[in-house]
């Protein structure tokens, strides 16, 4: 078994000099683009979370290792398994970012890394607390069962959470077409850390665009719907501890106040936003109210007695939303 | 991870975020109604903006809704933030000064400096008032 280093560690250096070095071009184009307070918030937030790391890697790798003693087939070390392992963790990585949008005990973990306003790289850093809480890592049981070695896992994961740091960022517009078609860029990400209706729970990507090209969830940046990031009720405030445990709480409170076992199970596991009264907005609900607001404003424009001949011809059909 | 990585990644966090403040990066101010209005229907998902007023620093504004709540705007670093409150609101007034509670604790409440007194008195008693009387 090589002696596999953890690429995370070996990155950080390279982190602080790509995020100082977007302050500087944040500090000539658009000073916004930044903030103090919020780049704190989020890399004490990243710091918490390699120290949250650290205290649960422990009982996760013993869990991992006893899983994978149960494995399919014994697969070595060469480097196309690497490749393989790569592929199939970014897969992982989709399913598990998609539940942790939908369900809301993921999402309780997950939403410390989209409560933050701003979109740079101190973003990428802006990382959970609560992921061993969550039980995500139940989701990487599959491919100890297939039979990858779990540090070989934690080592692709690693070169995973690496390639998505470079993608937190407004400084890149797009990447050459060939690269938007099979890679996560900053310009599909953007989508994904936005709250505008359009993009509320799309592109759920690591690495490869590719898997939400293939399911469903993908949908390209617009010009003209320039993404506003953070979450639909954003905290107000940057209190760490807030920022790493609002969402449980939230649980807390709904399950000890819900009216029944059914709706104390849907507030832990219905997507968030859902609500036994329906007082709260889903992002489908968000969404299905944008559209009809859209349609209703197209038909308004119809419709709207226009007094110019030189006008387009009437009777033809209402433009189509691109 | 040892304690090494642990006390750089520290260090570190304290220089990024130094940096950014050395750099005199944020800021963030509405430019007059129509910014606010804007800011108010792209933060609160269903919100119909009508008549709205803003505060003599940029910093907050209050935003009436179609619907007779208010959407009350404040700034938050360098972006705003904002609730949806609904009519008569719980607001004190001292001077051109008026202070607007949100009813949570870590938002906290929208303080709002108006350009006179009789602004701040007026804007008080609609907000204060039922669901139907407006900002005159």
């Amino acid at each position: 078994m090589p002696d596999l280093p953890d690429p995370v560690n070996l990155a950080i250096p390279a982190f602080v000099l790509l995020v100082l070095a977007e302050m500087v071009v944040a500090r000539l184009r658009d000073r916004r683009r930044y903030c103090p307070k919020d780049a704190l918030t989020s890399l004490g937030l990243g710091f918490g979370s390699t120290i949250a790391g650290v205290l649960a890697g422990g009982f996760t790798l013993a869990f991992a290792m006893w899983v994978w003693q149960f494995r399919l087939f014994d697969i070595g070390w060469q480097w196309y398994w690497f490749v393989l392992a790569f592929v199939l963790d970014d897969l992982r990585y989709y399913v598990f970012h998609r539940l942790a949008h939908r369900v809301r005990w993921f999402w309780a973990s997950h939403v410390i890394h989209h409560s933050s306003q701003h979109y740079n790289l101190s973003t990428a850093l802006r990382q959970t607390w609560t992921s061993f809480f969550s039980l995500g890592f139940l989701f990487a049981l599959p491919l100890f069962l297939i039979g990858f070695h779990p540090l070989m896992v934690a080592f692709v994961s690693g070169i995973n959470l690496i390639y998505q740091f470079w993608i937190h960022t407004e400084v890149i517009h797009r990447m050459p077409k060939w690269f938007e078609a099979v890679m996560n860029t900053p310009s599909h990400h953007r989508v994904h850390h936005a709250t505008n209706p359009r993009y509320l729970d799309k592109n759920y990507a690591g690495v490869f665009i590719v898997w939400d090209r293939l399911f469903g969830s993908f949908e390209p940046e617009r010009d003209d719907d320039r993404p506003r990031y953070g979450i639909v009720k954003d905290l107000g405030s940057f209190n760490i501890l807030w920022a790493a445990t609002h969402e449980w709480i939230g649980i807390a409170k709904d399950v000890w106040k819900a009216p029944g076992l059914k709706a104390r199970i849907l507030y832990m596991v219905a997507p968030p936003g859902w609500s036994h009264d329906g007082s709260r907005d889903t992002s489908e609900i968000i969404r299905a109210r944008w559209e009809a607001r859209q349609e209703q404003d197209r038909e308004g424009a119809w419709k709207k007695p226009i007094s110019s001949s030189s006008e387009p011809d009437r009777e033809a059909a209402p433009p189509q939303a691109a | 991870m040892n304690w090494a990585v642990l006390a750089g990644s520290l260090a570190a966090v304290l220089v990024m975020a130094g940096a950014a403040w050395l750099l005199g990066l944020g800021g963030a101010k509405l430019a007059d109604a129509d910014d606010a209005r804007r800011t108010a229907e792209e933060l609160l998902p269903g919100f119909t903006a009508g008549e709205a007023r803003v505060d003599s620093t940029g910093e907050a504004a209050a935003v009436f809704g179609s619907a007779g709540d208010v959407a009350m705007v404040r700034r938050h670093g360098a972006r705003f933030v904002a609730r949806r409150l609904p009519r008569p609101l719980s607001v004190e007034q001292q001077g051109e000064r008026l202070v607007v509670a949100s009813g949570e604790r870590r938002f906290g409440p929208v303080t709002m400096r108006l350009a006179s007194e009789d602004d701040a008195r007026e804007l008080t008693r609609v907000l204060r008032a039922p669901v139907d009387a407006r900002p005159s």
